[in-house]
């Protein structure tokens, strides 16, 4: 990212890694190490402390790129829950939607229920035109790295039903009265 | 008869399986068993907390039925209960 503001150039030939770049889609695909060393071209300006206009203007060069990007993906895009429906957009997305040129209306994904926003579903191409700088990666400890591409906040949980239910005191001292809810904390996965 | 400590335990345990079962009606509005359930409990809390502020005083500040006297402030709080 450090040379799209064009400012920090002089600086990345300080680093002594092999300066490729990486995408996203090869974040999967490589040890740890590998990767923060071949993103370190990137992030090199930052680390040895580029001024902090350049930070500035990277960061908006990042978020030009961020938004052109989103506004052409609008129109193709799945959703990320996988059930690839089209869309119903609302009144607001609409108006999003029209920002680039005609404004398309897709179905909606009414079996999920996800109701994402069409920017951000997106996601496949998006990584494409961005790569993660090193610090990205922090974002990303070892339990999430499967999940980088799920959609934040969202969750499913069955429907419960009316089973059994534990005795009047029981339920007082456990905590509920429903047998299948009741999951005590045991420390070594229940053992 | 129960005594003061016996008694506020069954009122506790009462409502809690009330309220069990009223979390559980926020997402099952209709189900009959569930609905039974509530009010079932709620008949007996009902019942026993009329009991209780009827012998021992007022449990919520709600339940203040003097009219010129905070009865409330002196009840046992929770963290001086006799156990």
């Amino acid at each position: 990212m450090s040379n799209r503001s064009g400012c920090c150039n002089q600086r990345r030939n300080s680093c002594s890694c092999r300066g490729e770049r990486i995408r996203v889609g090869e974040y999967d695909n490589s040890s740890r190490n590998d990767r923060r060393n071949r993103s370190c071209a990137n992030t090199v300006s930052q680390r040895s402390g580029e001024n902090r206009s350049c930070a500035r203007l990277r960061a908006e060069q990042r978020c030009r790129n961020n938004f052109n990007c989103c506004m052409r993906n609008a129109r193709n895009i799945d959703n990320n829950c996988g059930c690839r429906n089209r869309r119903s957009f609302s009144s607001f997305e609409e108006d999003f939607y029209d920002f680039g040129n005609e404004g398309r209306q897709g179905e909606g994904c009414r079996s999920c229920g996800c109701n994402n926003y069409s920017t951000f579903n997106g996601i496949d191409s998006f990584n494409d035109e961005f790569e993660y700088s090193d610090d990205d990666y922090d974002d990303f400890d070892s339990i999430d790295q499967g999940l980088y591409n799920a959609s934040l906040g969202m969750a499913y949980v069955p429907r419960q039903r009316w089973r059994c239910t534990f005795r009047r005191e029981e339920g007082f001292c456990r905590g509920t009265i429903f047998p299948e809810l009741y999951k005590p904390f045991c420390p070594r996965g229940g053992k | 008869m129960l005594n003061r400590c016996e008694l506020l335990r069954k009122i506790q345990t009462y409502d809690f399986n009330m309220q069990e079962a009223a979390l559980f009606l926020h997402t099952n509005p209709c189900n009959r068993r569930a609905m039974e359930y509530y009010n079932f409990y709620r008949c007996l809390s009902d019942r026993a907390t009329r009991e209780y502020e009827r012998r021992f005083g007022p449990l919520t500040n709600r339940s203040n039925n003097y009219s010129c006297n905070w009865q409330y402030i002196y009840e046992p709080w929770p963290w001086e209960r006799e156990e």
